[in-house]
């Protein structure tokens, strides 16, 4: 398993001939024959010079890809089947530059990162998702070819990191649980929406349907109006008040109602069977309900151990 | 300009523009020697389907449809059967190679393709040397490496290409680093003598000496310059008139022309030979044909399969068809216990009946005048030097009776004609006698020491069997005595051609033309016919003893790996040395990390300091001093050797306890 930062060592990188390098080693030996049978001394330099030369270009590919730093940068979490955007960047700290560092889950579907000296390169790499959860990494396959495409220079990157997976949401249609189903949170306070108590700076996560465009329009700056008194819109999404029949649909529908209510500026507790979370709202609080929905009984395949 | 994104997806499988004008370098890098040689269609084609395929990449056309491609291909493949009437050997196969690509372009889309295209550029530039090694060749070698080279680094990559210029510094660079290891194989790699299989090998490879001869065909000996073989003798080289290098050997004549006997025998022993030996070293031009050159009488050689034949001669197994290199041993002037049997006495003896009759009728007259065969001979030659026989390049034409109108009309001939003419007088007389082909002088290059033997020093002279032995008489120095004595140049001055008179025409221009061979010898044994003897020469003369194949094979091996360690050592993966600033200060952090904690990584010098502080106050004023003046040294004055000496003794005095000092 690697780290966060790798630093390619050369006993870790792998050396093979490509295609194209068997052809070479095809050539070389018809030439050596031809050279030998004819008795031809520049046949034999010829021979010899490209035999070098093939030599040579194993060292250079080896070289490519040894000492090359790696950072993981994480993967932001996302919706099962989106993709997984995860970030690296490689990092070139010595004076050749590193040509064509092909980077990705499999051979066929790799970025190409070309490396001056002494440059970093942001790569992100996607990673389809289909199940919520934690979604380990697949191995990373870091390779060069250059400089004469005639071997293949590789190294697999085991990163003992996942990307966090939410769940599917379901489809539009289950209605909001009604608001102050419960107020066990008290009545005060908080910011309803009855009465109009004045402007405030937009903070991010505020709802855009309570920014006041015309306040906007004449100062250019963002401001939230705010509301006082009232009864608070606040409810839960009680996983026991849910009518799917199996956990992953109940999870989905779940997933949907914590994105409406965030969309609408809402503020929600969520319910589970085993944990609550208190109700209230913002981005953070959106994603701690995402990963606790991520994470909900997950079947036992699933799980990291 | 560098590219502001990150990285970029592979491109699509099809070839842009650059990419096949790069592919098309390394085919006409490697095949630009062919060009010229083969059937001019060749090269047209090969034009022509590059050029195609480069403007269907820049307009984005369609490539042809295998219903054209097959039958196109077809026709090509017919064209250079019919034009070579081969498919082997250089010349049809270089055209075959060319077709190949010329073909293969107009269906390249894949980098797949490409690489291949660009690999036959490599096997084009190894085709060349097969046709022809000059001087020059290795600097193709070099030039055309680089350029197919840089268009297989191109090829390689699959995203944009390099600027043009920097792929050829990377291609040089490569190469440079790939000559020493190429030279030690060149020179320890085991040469096997001889070939596995024969191919024809591309003509004109047959000047010099034929196997027979027919004096009254040709009305001009060649007088040309080109060069035969050059000699270096071990010791006291011989007199000039001792210089006759043997050729084939002619013993069946038809009235007009001598040919050699069918099947060579082997001689039956090859002791016997004495008188005073000499060993020199040949470097034999390729001639095409099995004969070696020796000079009389060959006793021992170094060529493995050759051997002497029962007239003396040194036969090879193979044609010579590259440049090599032999040693040998003659004894000068032998008196060879030999015999005459049957086959080849009656042979030596044969004239075709009713042909030359005037020249038959004159042989009985003097051999009745004669007192004995040795008497007739000296007679023979008598004639030729009172009467009035001339010796010139260019006689007149005979006809069919030809020693006849020789003799008794026209009298004007060069070496051929005198050495048919004795050797028929003394068959007329019941001599056996035989002419043989070879080279007569040599011209010794003062620059080198040693002697070159060229085409115009082709000679012919006869052996007549007298005394129970072969023996040599050369009438053509009984005319010409000069021709033997000063060499055929000063004996022919006037009639050489005007290229090789110019370059004799001064001493300097002489001796300039005499150093260029020197340098051309020099390439010749060096590098064209290194072969098992010049390797060994050269072991002996690094100071090697002689060396068994195991010791050649180890050494070899040795070499190598020796080679390979440099090369992994010389292109080993290194970090930038970094600012000496901060080599130091790494070293206070080790320091730290062992008694307190590392600094984290985006921990910044001062942060660090204060965290250590609080932790050690002990500590405090030497870690809070250290960083202070790194940071100055960083960043206010960098590269200030004074406080770079000052860091130094202080991180080399700063050595921390593991535990807090007591008070």
């Amino acid at each position: 398993m690697d780290s966060q930062r790798v630093c390619l060592d050369s006993r870790r990188i792998y050396i093979l001939p490509t295609g194209a390098g068997m052809l070479y080693a095809v050539m070389l030996t018809t030439m050596l024959l031809g050279a030998m049978n004819y008795n031809n001394n520049l046949g034999f330099a010829a021979t010899f010079l490209l035999a070098s030369l093939g030599t040579v270009s194993i060292y250079h590919c080896h070289r490519m890809l040894a000492g090359l730093r790696i950072h993981y940068l994480g993967a932001a979490p996302v919706f099962a089947g989106d993709q997984a955007r995860v970030r690296f960047t490689l990092l070139n700290d010595s004076r050749q530059s590193r040509d064509e560092i092909r980077f990705g889950w499999d051979r066929h579907q790799a970025l190409i990162a070309e490396l001056a000296p002494l440059e970093s390169r942001l790569l992100t790499l996607n990673l389809p998702t289909d199940r919520r959860g934690p979604l380990r990494l697949p191995a990373v396959e870091v390779s060069a070819y250059a400089p004469l495409g005639l071997v293949r220079a590789w190294t697999w990157l085991h990163l003992d990191s996942a990307a966090l997976v939410y769940p599917r949401p379901a489809a539009q249609g289950v209605p909001l649980p009604p608001d102050g189903a419960d107020r066990e949170t008290g009545t005060d306070l908080r910011h309803g929406e009855e009465d109009f108590a004045g402007l405030r700076a937009f903070r991010h996560g505020d709802p855009p349907r309570r920014i006041a465009w015309k306040a906007y329009a004449r100062t250019g700056e963002l401001l939230v109006r705010e509301h006082r008194g009232g009864a608070v819109a606040q409810m839960w999404i009680d996983w026991d008040q849910l009518p799917a029949p199996d956990i992953e649909s109940r999870v989905s529908q779940m997933t949907r109602l914590v994105i409406d209510a965030h969309r609408d500026g809402r503020q929600w507790g969520l319910r589970l069977p085993d944990q609550n979370i208190r109700p209230g709202r913002g981005p953070e609080h959106f994603h701690r309900c995402l990963a606790s929905l991520a994470g909900f009984r997950l079947p036992a395949d699933t799980v990291i151990a | 300009m560098k590219r502001p994104i990150a990285a970029e997806r592979r491109t699509v499988e099809n070839a842009t523009p650059a990419q096949l004008a790069w592919v098309a370098i390394a085919v006409l890098a490697g095949g630009a020697p062919h060009l010229l040689r083969v059937a001019p269609w060749i090269s047209a084609l090969l034009f022509a389907t590059f050029s195609w395929r480069i403007l269907a990449a820049v307009r984005n056309k369609r490539l042809p449809s295998l219903w054209l491609r097959v039958p196109l291909t077809f026709f090509a493949f017919a064209g250079v059967v019919a034009s070579y009437r081969s498919v082997s050997g250089v010349e049809a196969g270089s055209a075959l190679l060319l077709v190949m690509a010329a073909m293969k372009a107009l269906e390249t889309r894949s980098t797949r393709d490409r690489i291949l295209l660009t690999l036959i550029g490599y096997f084009l530039l190894f085709a060349a040397f097969l046709r022809e090694q000059a001087l020059w060749s290795p600097l193709w070698l070099a030039a055309g490496t680089i350029a197919v080279t840089a268009a297989l680094t191109q090829t390689a990559r699959c995203g944009h290409l390099v600027a043009p210029l920097a792929s050829l510094r990377l291609a040089t660079r490569l190469l440079l680093q790939a000559a020493p290891l190429a030279l030690i194989l060149f020179v320890l790699f085991p040469r096997i003598p001889g070939p596995f299989w024969s191919l024809p090998k591309p003509g004109a490879a047959t000047s010099g000496l034929s196997d027979e001869m027919e004096p009254g065909d040709i009305t001009a000996i060649s007088l040309s310059d080109e060069v035969a073989f050059r000699v270096r003798f071990s010791g006291e080289p011989p007199q000039a008139s001792a210089l006759y290098w043997r050729g084939p050997v002619l013993d069946r004549f038809d009235g007009r022309r001598w040919r050699a006997g069918t099947r060579p025998t082997r001689a039956s022993a090859t002791t016997g030979a004495s008188g005073p030996v000499i060993d020199y070293e040949i470097v034999l031009e390729p001639h095409g044909q099995h004969w070696l050159l020796a000079l009389e009488t060959p006793a021992q050689w170094s060529m493995p399969r050759a051997w002497l034949t029962g007239q003396q001669q040194l036969i090879a197994a193979d044609p010579t068809t590259e440049r090599m290199s032999y040693r040998a041993r003659s004894a000068i002037g032998a008196t060879r216990a030999d015999s005459l049997d049957v086959g080849s006495g009656s042979r030596a003896v044969q004239l075709p009946a009713g042909r030359n009759p005037r020249t038959l009728a004159f042989a009985s007259r003097l051999r009745e005048q004669a007192d004995s065969d040795r008497d007739y001979l000296e007679q023979v030659l008598q004639h030729f030097r009172t009467e009035a026989f001339w010796y010139t390049p260019s006689p007149p034409a005979l006809g069919a009776e030809s020693v006849d109108e020789f003799l008794f009309e026209t009298r004007q001939g060069f070496c051929e004609h005198y050495a048919s003419a004795f050797a028929t007088l003394a068959r007329a007389a019941g001599i056996p006698a035989r002419v043989v082909l070879g080279y007569q002088g040599a011209e010794r290059n003062p620059l080198s020491d040693y002697w070159i033997v060229r085409q115009a020093n082709a000679h012919a002279w006869t052996e007549v069997w007298l005394d129970s032995r072969w023996q040599r008489i050369d009438p053509t120095a009984v005319v010409a005595p000069e021709r033997i004595d000063l060499g055929i140049e000063r004996a022919l001055a006037g009639t050489a051609r005007f290229e090789d008179r110019l370059w004799r025409s001064s001493p300097a221009l002489h001796r300039l033309a005499l150093s260029w061979d020197a340098v051309n010898a020099a390439w010749d044994r060096w590098v064209l016919a290194f072969g098992p003897e010049t390797q060994l020469e050269l072991l002996l003369a690094l100071g090697f003893e002689v060396p068994r194949p195991v010791q050649l094979a180890a050494l070899a091996g040795s070499a190598t790996a020796l080679c390979l360690w440099l090369l992994a050592f010389a292109l080993r993966p290194r970090a930038p040395a970094g600012d000496p600033a901060a080599v130091l200060y790494a070293e206070l952090s080790r320091r730290l990390a062992a008694v307190v904690r590392p600094r984290a990584a985006a921990e910044s010098p001062s942060r660090y300091a204060s965290s250590i502080a609080s932790a050690r106050p002990d500590l405090a004023d030497a870690v809070c001093a250290i960083t202070g003046l790194y940071l100055r040294l960083r960043y206010e004055a960098p590269g200030d050797a004074q406080l770079r000496r000052q860091l130094a003794v202080m991180i080399s005095r700063f050595r921390p306890s593991d535990a807090p000092a007591p008070g």
